[in-house]
């Protein structure tokens, strides 16, 4: 009976994450060829194939393919393990829809274990995505026999349980301190903040790692088989992904699928136990917290202030991206982390490994910007615009609230416009950090190029946010029970990865333009041109489309 | 003034869910708006105020057609919708404060109108609470204070009485009432047809997208059956139909 309540209860959620995705047709039930996600997950796929195949050639050169399944699972496990320590605490205890469960005749294992899942289905769309192309091109690269397919299936199946299984069990515990916080949004960012400083410390002795590496530049392969030793450091550290990997590579299959499935047995019986004295009593200190008053005397007359109306819009957006810290986590959160970690990562190799040899500051010092360094700036700040995840959702966020920005006085492109504010200026802060880490890596890059490449990276960061949010207009997820569907059933996002896709594709392609001897400010001037063109015909088409009554026609139905 | 002129609207080719509607609610006056599940009372609320748009005929507010110049008329609408569950993140006093802007009402009328309200209709320890918060009550308490604030001429009202203690269903029938009495108009849809009768000067009564009466209950009783109730009223002329 348990096994079939949690059976159905997957069930529902899996069949409501595809129909969310337009993915499964809801007249033939059939898989829906016609839908624009079907389409643009394929070309997402295909872009990651492609980059894999380019991947697994370089590899192919020093004989050493056997890298790739190391590192693609080292890396796999890190997202991973980053998206359910996102998802963990909201899902299983945040999440609206608890409170239509408790109601239930449902057992606290059964929703439990149906939660469980909910993760589970997010790192399985994640593989798909990331994973799938990658190690089926690695099988026919290296002309793997008919079995490794079935084989690489039952390890991608198998591989997410045990980032799932260890941040449950670690949200279980945690959930208990809750007693001496009485925020529960505090709470939530607390716990997110506590993994995530698991994760960059560990991080940090990943980089360390590499850099310990020998940096002779005529050192590639042994430096390859570096990255493999450290790849398989970080796998044997989590006990089950070196075996998937031997089951992968035809080594022992049925001794090895034997001890992952032992040990996913031991953490099942682990996760139950716990599980059945600790979850339900979590749940009900979250309800109960999240239902909390606060009866404080207000002083009326102080608190009244007075802005204009657009400062309050723009303020009213900044704060509904904070105050949610499912929204926060999602949004922004990520993408900080990831910043820290690559100025952390920038400043420690600046200071430990470059200056401590001569020859590599005259080398690093020496270095002029060209055409392409400044292709592959501007690459890696639309990279991290692509990680923000602000515009893309400002209207879905909303939810049934979207329909407010119609009946207010507030002129349409001005709100479109406002609400675009946060994400810009995330991307300000970025290009910012960003160009300043390549003027630290190489000093020879003059403030004027700096500040072109500010500008461009601007001009590429508003076409970005304009764009994202008119995918959200367009398609926006407005019925939403949980706030993590905003964005973990947002198959709009895979307009941002296409999006990225073709900024990346027009960058390298005039980066290829730009020979050496190519004037490097006529090469400003071109991206400049491509980008405003762009941008210029994107706001028209905004304009346009508001007088048409056209643009926001999805809010309020 | 409320003018709703010649006004269909259809959410596939060929099936209208509101069928060339026309209504006019004069100033100084209560209108009941009265129908059936899916008659398309929302569809018409969400038409005059700009969320939905006309795809034929128009509607003009004091004058402004929404459509034409709707940044005018919206000024002058102060809407209640049907959910209450609005900016649930801000705090009470943060989300009328956020109103107060961007109707721009000043400091002094709205500090003075927050500590009216907030009294009348109980309020004052729950507005540093975020608006998650509250009871369903209270959010439809927070909207409609919302919309007291910036004191729109035309009131337009989705169920308002919904989920409200009997206190502040009073208080909000005197408050309507009150506002009505400033020669301002007070458009409200409602499923209980005891406040109707009770409070409007004129009902109109939908179904299927038409509109099948509009006139205060002693006409629509001289038409039907005299000494009725307007629910027995209502009842008949939906089967009516």
């Amino acid at each position: 009976m348990m096994i079939k309540n949690v059976i159905l209860l997957t069930k529902v959620s899996t069949k409501n994450l595809l129909e969310s995705m337009n993915l499964i047709s809801k007249s033939t039930g059939k898989f829906n060829k016609k839908s624009t996600y079907f389409w643009l997950l394929i070309i997402v796929m295909v872009a990651i194939g492609i980059l894999s195949n380019y991947i697994l050639s370089f590899l192919q050169q020093y004989g050493q393919t056997g890298i790739f399944l190391d590192v693609i699972f080292a890396m796999l496990l890190l997202i991973m393990f980053m998206q359910s320590i996102i998802l963990s605490i909201n899902v299983f205890y945040f999440s609206k829809d608890i409170e239509y469960f408790l109601p239930l005749p449902l057992r606290p294992m059964e929703l439990m274990l149906s939660k469980f899942n909910t993760i589970m289905l997010v790192l399985y769309g994640s593989e798909a995505i990331f994973a799938l192309i990658p190690l089926c091109l690695y099988g026919t690269t290296i002309n793997l026999g008919i079995i490794y397919y079935p084989l690489l299936l039952i390890a991608l199946l198998l591989l997410p349980i045990l980032p799932t299984l260890i941040v449950s069990v670690l949200s279980l515990f945690l959930m208990q301190i809750m007693k001496f916080i009485k925020n529960k949004n505090v709470f939530q960012i607390l716990i997110t903040l506590l993994f995530i400083v698991i994760i960059v410390v560990a991080e940090i002795f990943y980089i360390k790692a590499v850099i310990e590496m020998p940096n002779d530049n005529e050192m590639n392969e042994e430096m390859l088989v570096n990255m493999q030793n450290v790849a398989k450091k970080i796998n044997s550290s989590f006990l089950v992904v070196n075996p998937l990997i031997s089951v992968l590579k035809d080594q022992n299959i049925w001794l090895n699928l034997i001890k992952v499935i032992g040990i996913y047995a031991i953490g099942f019986i682990i996760l139950f136990f716990i599980g059945s004295k600790l979850y339900i009593k979590g749940v009900f200190k979250a309800t109960q917290y999240s239902k909390k008053k606060v009866s404080k005397k207000i002083d009326i007359q102080s608190s009244v202030k007075i802005t204009s109306p657009k400062v309050a819009y723009l303020k009213n957006e900044f704060r509904g991206l904070f105050r949610s810290p499912i929204f926060f986590m999602q949004g922004i959160f990520p993408v900080c982390m990831t910043m820290i970690a690559l100025v952390f990562v920038i400043v420690f190799f600046k200071f430990n490994v470059i200056d401590k040899s001569q020859e590599l500051v005259q080398s690093f010092s020496e270095l002029k910007l060209n055409g392409e360094g400044a292709s592959l700036i501007l690459i890696a700040c639309q990279i991290f615009f692509s990680f923000i995840n602000i515009s893309i959702t400002s209207i879905s966020r909303q939810g049934k609230n979207a329909v407010f920005m119609k009946y207010i006085p507030v002129n349409l492109y001005t709100q479109f416009l406002l609400k675009n504010v946060p994400q810009i200026t995330f991307s300000t802060v970025f290009a910012i950090i960003i160009i300043l880490m390549a003027k630290l890596l190489f000093p020879a890059i003059q403030l004027l190029d700096m500040l072109i490449l500010f500008v461009i990276s601007m001009i590429i960061g508003v076409l970005n946010s304009f764009l994202m949010m008119i995918v959200d207009i367009k398609r926006p997820n407005l019925d939403w029970n949980a706030e993590i569907e905003v964005i973990k059933q947002n198959e709009n996002k895979l307009f941002q990865y296409v999006w990225s896709i073709v900024t990346v594709v027009i960058l390298m392609y005039t980066k290829n333009l730009f020979a050496d001897n190519f004037n490097l400010y006529i090469a400003y001037l071109v991206l400049f041109t491509i980008f405003t063109i762009l941008l210029i015909l994107v706001n028209v088409y905004v304009k346009k489309q508001i007088d048409k009554n056209k643009l926001f026609n999805k809010i309020g139905l | 003034m409320i003018e709703i002129k010649n006004v269909s609207k259809s959410y596939k080719r060929g099936q209208k869910v509101i069928d060339n509607m026309n209504l006019t609610v004069n100033d100084g006056e209560i209108l009941g708006f009265l129908g059936p599940n899916g008659a398309g009372k929302t569809t018409v609320i969400k038409m005059m105020t700009g969320i939905l748009e006309i795809d034929d005929g128009d509607i003009l507010i004091d004058g402004e057609s929404i459509q034409k110049d709707s940044y005018k008329a919206k000024k002058n609408i102060g809407l209640v919708p049907d959910s209450p569950d609005m900016f649930l993140g801000l705090k009470g006093i943060e989300y009328l404060n956020f109103i107060g802007d961007i109707y721009k009402v000043d400091k002094e009328e709205r500090t003075r109108i927050i500590q009216d309200l907030a009294k009348k209709f109980d309020m004052q320890d729950a507005l540093l609470q975020k608006i998650e918060s509250y009871s369903h009550g209270m959010r439809q308490k927070i909207v409609i204070m919302g919309v007291l604030l910036h004191n729109p001429k035309n009131w337009i009202l989705d169920e308002p009485i919904t989920g409200l203690d009997p206190k502040a269903i009073y208080d909000l029938k005197i408050i309507m009432k009150e506002h009505a009495s400033k020669s301002n108009v007070v458009f409200f849809s409602t499923h209980i047809l005891e406040v109707a009768e009770n409070l409007c000067d004129r009902v109109a009564i939908i179904n299927k997208g038409k509109i099948l009466f509009v006139g205060t209950l002693e006409q629509l009783q001289k038409r039907m059956k005299e000494e009725s109730s307007l629910e027995e009223l209502f009842m008949e002329i939906v089967n009516d139909d």
